[in-house]
């Protein structure tokens, strides 16, 4: 071994322990800035991640086998392990919103994406993975100015405007952790084991023009925790269209996750908080969520997928009554304003060097396009679904520290409609990812 | 440049461009499912259901400024003072002076202070003080017994300095004690009683205390002797106030108490902004009497607030007295920021609370000076409690 294939990993090991230890904080941390107001709803602006691979890919990845990413749609994909990884990045996205009188809200965000690690046991039979990831996301912001000022007293300058912002804070968190087991050539298995958490906050803040007023700033916020699992499996078959092809089926189901918690309403003052009436007990329930996956490799250069996933969050339940002087009902609007979850994506990737470790750096470069049409689970007006379109696509760059690459992703997409009085979000983003993988555990060879 | 680092640029590039892109939020999404509502302040304006006057007491000792005189203001009322001071033993000895004789016995007065006709004559009385007093904390409505009389004077309240000379009698019957130097002076002599006579003058004069001294000659040799220790009794009657009007006077101790009754619907609520105003009648108190020209009166215009905690009679400072609040130029006082914010805020989401307020006159030296306010029932000048809320309702 050279010198500096040791000192590279010794980097590489350095920056793995070093994200390791940061990513927690970072994630919990989750994100700034203003979103979708559809974020308002149900718990949250769903949050799906599988790998920087699979995002770029229309976001689905269930059947996706690969050495350069570990994908977390499916545990099953756990078993095909051979380096440690891991896996971390931010999504940046802005928003136009608009409404019927054409008016325009722009927002942006930013979030951390997932922290993944994952490790074989066993290579190719046994893996392991963790993770720590977004899981719903409330982050709208709505702002109404005054019309006309207020007047706080008798002489004709004792008027001050003020802007009142509807703002949602926080959202669900994920602590994943599992195996992936190769039962044989073609079919592997997996299983989780998930806890969720996280705090969903609705602020509404009046601030006024003059500095001779304080803000009042109320908050009803929910705390929530529970425990789910999901099962997992992949059926790889070769030489089904042609010789030396792979053609993958994975499915998987989410069970149902029952989260209880608190809801209590603030007066946020500086960086005091006095609770107003009484804290509120209850529970919800996420209803089970079920994946299919497919996925086509001609060769070693081309990969072509398409999923689906559907959830009936219309059996959503919850029993968070509203409280006079306290906090109102949760979720907001109610269950009823909750619809089953339709997701469908495709995507193809090309890598032109295939598996040629030696070939230039533009021909190691992976080239990926996707799509995805979604259903979204909320449906703030009877009878209107509020549905999301957005193509996808990315470029992921090998670096000098073999095993490790440079993910950076874009989307570009659409949501809602301005009929009934709703709002139609134009979104863009782009995902920038860390994948770093090395192989740890190695056989030492006997002299 | 190798592609290496070229992708590094691109990527954050694209990220810092994404991230400069502004923010522009608007009331777009407020319709949309349940609506977004509330939020809404709104200013209510509330009468005090306490506003008057109460004599508390002023603690008037050891002021630089003692009192003494007779006044009679058509509006305020008459006021009578009476002072009170007492010296401390020479700290310079002239030579010879514990045994030579006293031959002339002044006490010098300077005038800094006059309420009332200023040009008529006024005639005071210098009485003995026949025993120890302590001035510590004594309020104005106290008196003390004063002893024999040593002598009448009279001066006109615009004099700079009242030279009173002692009778000869009195040297006679004091001129041993005034020679000790010893720390037994101050067990044997207790100053003076300074006290109006009802000889047609009106006026309230006050003395200068640091200026003032009790000058002893002695053969050649003259001494001067500090006053240490001084105190004003004042005694307040009658009046003609306008009607829906408080008066607050310093030195008599008059205070106003103030209190609020906050409407049981802004329970929870938080508040925005909290003012008190309340008015001050200056027309009538900057008004000449046509009968007497020579009429000085002096206004107040600084206040301090103290609040009465439920449950407890000791005044808490809510307003420091260093640093009072004072009378605006369109005569109003207004109590603002944060101090009365909070407050109220408290209050009203079920924390501590004042039952009521006191506000008092804030002079640096003693004065008899008066501060007029407009009461609930002055219409547009009434005082009133500006509370700037955001209900929690929608």
């Amino acid at each position: 071994m050279t010198r500096s294939s040791s000192a590279s990993r010794l980097i590489r090991r350095l920056l793995l322990m070093a994200l390791l230890c940061a990513a927690p904080a970072a994630v919990w941390a989750q994100s700034s800035g203003d979103g979708t107001i559809y974020s308002r709803f149900g718990i949250g602006e769903l949050y799906t991640f599988s790998s920087p691979q699979a995002q770029a890919l229309g976001g689905g990845g269930l059947a996706v086998r690969s050495l350069n990413y570990t994908g977390f749609a499916n545990p099953a994909l756990w078993s095909d392990q051979v380096f440690t990884r891991l896996a971390t990045g931010v999504h940046l996205r802005n928003i136009s919103a608009t409404d019927a009188q054409g008016t325009t809200s722009r927002l942006s965000s930013g979030a951390l994406n997932a922290v993944q690690f994952s490790f074989p046991l066993y290579k190719r039979q046994l893996g392991v993975g963790l993770a720590f990831q977004p899981y719903s996301r409330s982050n709208y912001r709505v702002v109404r100015r005054s019309d006309e000022p207020l007047q706080f007293g008798s002489e004709p300058q004792d008027t001050t405007h003020y802007q009142i912002n509807y703002e949602g804070r926080g959202g669900l968190q994920q602590i994943v952790g599992g195996l992936g087991y190769r039962v044989n050539d073609a079919l592997s298995v997996g299983a989780t084991v998930e806890v969720i958490f996280g705090i969903l906050e609705e602020g509404r803040r009046t601030a006024f023009d003059s500095s001779d007023f304080v803000q009042a700033n109320f908050t009803d916020a929910t705390r929530l925790s529970g425990v789910t699992s999901t099962l997992g499996t992949l059926l790889t078959l070769g030489d089904v269209f042609a010789t030396d092809d792979a053609f993958s089926i994975g499915a998987s189901v989410t069970l149902p996750a029952p989260l209880s918690g608190k809801r209590v309403r603030t007066l946020d003052e500086s960086l005091d908080r006095d609770t107003l009436g009484t804290a509120v007990e209850g529970s919800v329930t996420i209803p089970w969520t079920a994946r299919l996956g497919l996925a086509y490799k001609p060769d070693n250069r081309w990969t072509v997928l398409l999923d689906g996933s559907f959830a009936p969050w219309s059996n959503f339940e919850s029993d968070f009554e509203g409280q006079d002087g306290g906090p109102g009902r949760f979720p907001v609007g109610g269950s009823d304003i909750l619809t089953d979850r339709v997701r469908t994506s495709t995507g193809v990737e090309f890598l032109p060097a295939g598996t040629n470790e030696l070939a230039s750096f533009f021909e190691r470069t992976a080239y990926r396009l996707g799509a995805y049409y979604e259903q979204t689970y909320v449906a703030p007006v009877s009878g209107t679904t509020i549905n999301a379109y957005a193509v996808t696509g990315g470029i992921s760059l090998p670096t000098l520290l073999s095993g490790t690459r440079i993910d950076l992703n874009f989307e570009v997409g659409q949501r809602g409609t301005t009929d009934n009085n709703l709002v139609r979000d134009t979104f863009y983003g782009l995902s920038l990812n860390v994948n770093i993988g090395e192989r740890w555990f190695r056989e030492r060879k006997l002299r | 440049m190798s592609p290496y680092r070229l992708s590094a640029v691109l990527a954050c590039g694209l990220l810092l461009a994404l991230l400069a892109a502004c923010e522009d939020p608007a009331s777009v999404g407020a319709g949309v499912g349940e609506e977004l509502t509330g939020g809404e302040p709104v200013t209510v304006a509330i009468t005090p259901s306490t506003f008057e006057g109460e004599r508390i007491g002023d603690v008037t000792t050891n002021s630089t400024r003692i009192l003494s005189g007779t006044v009679d203001d058509p509006v305020i009322g008459q006021v009578s003072a009476s002072g009170y001071l007492d010296f401390s033993r020479l700290s310079t000895v002239p030579p010879g002076f514990p045994e030579g004789t006293v031959s002339r016995v002044e006490l010098r007065l300077f005038p800094d202070y006059a309420y009332g006709d200023t040009l008529r004559p006024m005639r005071l009385a210098l009485h003995d003080m026949p025993n120890e007093w302590d001035a510590s904390d004594l309020t104005s409505d106290t008196s003390l017994a004063a002893g024999s009389l040593a002598q009448e004077f009279t001066l006109t309240p615009a004099d700079s300095v009242v030279k009173v000379l002692l009778p000869n009698d009195w040297i006679t019957a004091h001129g041993e004690v005034l020679r000790d130097t010893s720390e037994a002076f101050a067990d044997r002599f207790h100053g003076f009683q300074i006290q109006p006579v009802d000889d047609g003058g009106n006026a309230v004069v006050g003395f200068d205390v640091q200026r003032s001294q009790l000058r002893v000659t002695v053969d050649d040799d003259t001494a001067s002797f500090a006053i240490n220790e001084t105190f004003s009794s004042l005694d307040r009657s009658g009046g003609n106030l306008p009607p829906n009007r408080v008066l607050l006077q310093d030195g008599t101790g008059i205070e106003l108490s103030l209190g609020f009754t906050l409407p049981d619907s802004l329970r929870n609520t938080p508040v925005n902004r909290a003012e008190i105003r309340i008015r001050a009648d200056t027309t009538t108190l900057n008004a000449a009497l046509p009968d007497q020209p020579d009429f000085v009166r002096h206004t107040s215009t600084s206040v301090q607030i103290l609040g009465i905690p439920e449950g407890d009679d000791t005044p808490v400072a809510i307003t420091p007295s260093s640093n009072p609040l004072r009378i605006d130029a369109q005569a109003r006082l207004i109590f603002g920021g944060e101090a009365p914010r909070s407050i109220f805020e408290n209050e009203l989401l079920g924390g501590a609370r004042f039952e009521r307020f006191r506000l008092r006159l804030i002079l640096s030296e003693n004065t008899i000076n008066p501060l007029l306010f407009f009461g609930p029932g002055a219409g547009e000048r009434a005082p009133q409690l500006l509370l700037t809320v955001t209900p929690l309702n929608e």
